[in-house]
């Protein structure tokens, strides 16, 4: 065991620090989730690419610095450290992309990568439906043979800035008549493609950041399947295990949050019970803070993703919940104010739910990590 | 950086885990609650000195192995695993080594290295002490008492196997320096902890398996899956922040990492505020070094692997319903060492007051 960084990342840090000091906007930008707010993000993402520091893990031919996997956590550290703004490139960059490095023809790599890193194509997911949500293997939205590609019809839901994004990536079921996981491909369509329309609505915070996005007859080709046809619940798979683990919620980000916390404790005082709730926030950080590095560890050993992402997020998840419930009661009466916390604490509560819920993440726990019978 | 273990490590908790998987099961503590003292629970400390348990921490120079706390963590939690009756923590990860840095005043070390003798220890006078009618030697903060310089008055613990008491100077014992007792005493219950846990959870997996109503497995049910889920994560959360703070015992001065405070770039981090200054290097110059990071860590991992365990106690007792409340199933004696050692060197809440005011909120708890 050794905890501490080597000198390579040490300077790492040091170059990620000074850059964010001077480049992260003084004031905060205007909410990602709103028109406006949207653009203003876009630009910073330009510039952090500019920078290559959008990709940071990505190798440099696709607009990365080939970093280590240490220095992608060192970079998030960092990053949140430093206040800079929400990531509305986010589902591309750490969702979508490890399943193109993983399941991509070369040629969707050179063609969608560096677009994807540049902040030029803005990806949204596209896996639920009206019908299927937690049961994801309910999709209904279908994928058509055609003489030169497929055509799309169907209905996706809740999908994050969808109003906003140029891309989408789904599922899609192409064999007629199959059933459940199989016979899913996996779709990249593009939004401003003839027959699909996207009707951006309100989240809890009132944010236009949910979208239900309909395709009617929505023409795309074969270079627009990631992976094999039929084989895209896998794909979506190795997706999701991301998701889940650490790239869409680094430890970085809790760090900071708790961090802010203590402050907030500190500036307005305390009560010990309140002191115990911080206390408890920070343990609980640094705890998922520790286990990240011991899941870093065997991934950089050569393991893979596997049914402990599950865990990551039921822990990351319902503790940021905590955090900011501790935060409101912190802030006494002026909780109710639309703020800082408040938003926080809004946002927290899609965690549960986002990314597959806790109750399915439990059983995933449960039946693949324990070993129990499923029902 | 490197979150994992070397080959020595593993050799180690690998001997001790298959010695004890062979001498150690329920038998052993059914013995134990029944005389603490007996032969077969004496036959297993003689052969825990002959893998070289005792002498973990101890420098080659004074008989033992000088393996480090990673080594002594992994064992204690085997050794919480069988819910091993004996005063290993106390004698291993918090006597032997504290004595043998005092250059070993009383003669102590020879009989505890060969198994021949344990040590009971507490951060003071006012705490239970386990191994109170076996241990030849006492050892508070500052202190080290033979048997003949103390007063033992036994106390019924909930754990019978645990042999606890309440003790009393009666002589003057000698001087054995060291102001961190407690937090070697506390890392090793979170290591003996996080054994714990995971054998509650262990046998509640495989109980729930074979178990069946209404004709399936009671484990295909999804409010039993999450009840073990829960558990798991606990447990499993709990672990590295023990194994990181036996690292950080070792290394005192390593770089706290970032998370120790990494406040908003401006902002007064935890750290800044009282951690000690101007130390080299990024993260160490945002966390607290030395003597407040050891104490973050263990007390980290006290609280969390006491809370872990609890909650892996709970959902394991309601998960195998009314046998689990007998006396007559085993379960019984693994829920009550966690009873015992969450309360040992600081219950959770104790430890969380610490990590408050390491950032800022609040006064220190006092030792006792």
């Amino acid at each position: 065991m050794d905890l501490s960084w080597s000198k390579e990342d040490e300077a790492f840090r040091a170059e990620a620090r000074r850059w964010l000091e001077e480049n992260v906007p003084r004031s905060p930008l205007p909410s990602g989730d709103t028109q406006e707010g949207f653009a203003l993000h876009v630009e910073w993402e330009k510039l952090l690419f500019e920078n290559r520091w959008s990709a940071v893990s990505w190798p440099e031919e696709y607009g990365g610095r080939g970093a280590s996997l240490w220095q992608w956590l060192i970079f998030e550290e960092e990053y949140y450290r430093a206040g800079a703004p929400q990531r509305v490139t986010q589902n591309g960059i750490f969702l979508l992309a490890p399943s193109i490095f993983e399941f991509g023809t070369p040629d969707q790599q050179r063609r969608l990568l560096p677009r994807m890193a540049a902040a030029v194509d803005l990806w949204c997911q596209g896996w639920s439906e009206p019908g299927a949500g937690s049961d994801l293997a309910g999709i209904t939205s279908r994928a058509e043979r055609t003489e030169r590609g497929w055509r799309l019809t169907g209905q996706k839901t809740w999908t994050t800035r969808g109003a906003f994004c140029t891309h989408l990536f789904g599922l899609f079921r192409s064999e007629p008549g199959s059933t459940r996981h199989r016979g899913l491909t996996y779709f990249l369509v593009p939004l401003d493609a003839p027959g699909v329309t996207v009707r951006g609505f309100g989240r809890l915070d009132g944010d236009e950041g949910f979208a239900e996005v309909f395709l009617d007859g929505v023409e795309v080709g074969d270079q627009d399947v990631l992976g094999e046809v039929g084989r895209g619940w896998s794909v979506a798979m190795a997706t999701t295990g991301s998701e889940r683990g650490l790239t869409l919620r680094s430890p970085g980000r809790f760090v900071a949050a708790v961090s802010r916390l203590a402050d907030l404790a500190r500036r307005r005082g305390c009560d010990p019970a309140q002191a115990d709730r911080v206390a408890q926030a920070w343990m609980d950080a640094e705890a998922y803070r520790l286990y990240t590095l011991q899941t870093v560890t065997d991934l950089a050993r050569g393991g893979r993703p596997g049914p402990e992402s599950s865990l990551n997020k039921i822990w990351w998840s319902e503790m940021d919940v905590r955090l900011h419930e501790t935060a409101l009661d912190l802030c006494g009466a002026d909780a109710e104010v639309d703020g800082e916390w408040m938003r926080g604490y809004e946002f927290s509560l899609a965690g549960p739910i986002y990314a597959g819920t806790n109750e399915i993440q439990r059983n995933i726990v449960a039946e693949r990590l324990l070993g129990l019978p499923r029902s | 950086m490197f979150f994992g273990f070397d080959d020595e490590e593993v050799a180690v908790r690998d001997a001790v885990a298959s010695y004890l998987s062979k001498k150690a099961g329920v038998d052993l503590l059914r013995e134990a609650w029944a005389d603490p003292s007996g032969s077969a629970v004496r036959q297993v400390w003689s052969e825990l000195a002959r893998i070289g348990v005792q002498g973990l921490l101890v420098p080659a120079e004074a008989g033992g192995s000088g393996m480090g706390w990673v080594a002594m963590a992994l064992v204690l939690a085997e050794t919480g695993r069988a819910a091993l009756a004996l005063p290993l923590a106390e004698t291993a990860a918090v006597g032997a080594p504290l004595i043998a840095a005092a250059g070993d005043p009383a003669g102590a070390l020879g009989g505890l290295l060969d198994g021949s003798e344990m040590l009971s220890a507490a951060p003071g006078f006012d705490w239970l002490f386990p191994a109170a009618s076996t241990a030849e030697w006492f050892l508070v903060p500052g202190r080290l008492y033979r048997r003949d310089e103390v007063v033992v008055e036994a106390v019924a613990s909930v754990d019978r196997s645990r042999d606890a008491g309440r003790v009393t100077p009666c002589g003057e014992g000698v001087a054995v320096p060291g102001d961190d007792l407690l937090e070697r005493g506390a890392l090793a219950a979170a290591a003996v902890l996080v054994g714990l846990g995971r054998a509650l959870l262990d046998t509640t997996v495989g109980y729930v398996k074979e178990r069946r109503q209404f004709g399936v497995p009671i484990g295909s049910f999804q409010a039993v899956k999450h009840h073990l889920a829960d558990a798991a994560m606990a447990v499993e959360m709990a672990a590295p922040a023990v194994w990181a703070a036996a690292w950080r015992m070792d290394n005192p001065d390593g770089p706290a990492g970032p998370s120790a405070a990494g406040g908003p770039a401006g902002s007064a981090g935890p750290s800044a505020a009282v951690g000690p200054a101007g130390s080299a290097g990024l993260s160490a110059a945002v966390g607290p070094d030395g003597a407040g990071g050891v104490r973050l860590a263990v007390s980290t991992a006290k609280a969390l692997s006491s809370d872990a365990a609890y909650l892996a106690g709970r959902k394991a007792l309601q998960c195998h319903g009314a046998i689990g409340y007998t006396v007559e199933h085993h379960l019984h004696m693994w829920l009550k060492r966690v009873w015992c050692l969450a309360a040992a060197f600081g219950s959770p809440s104790w430890h969380r007051r610490r990590v408050a005011a390491e950032l800022g909120l609040g006064a220190p708890p006092p030792a006792s």
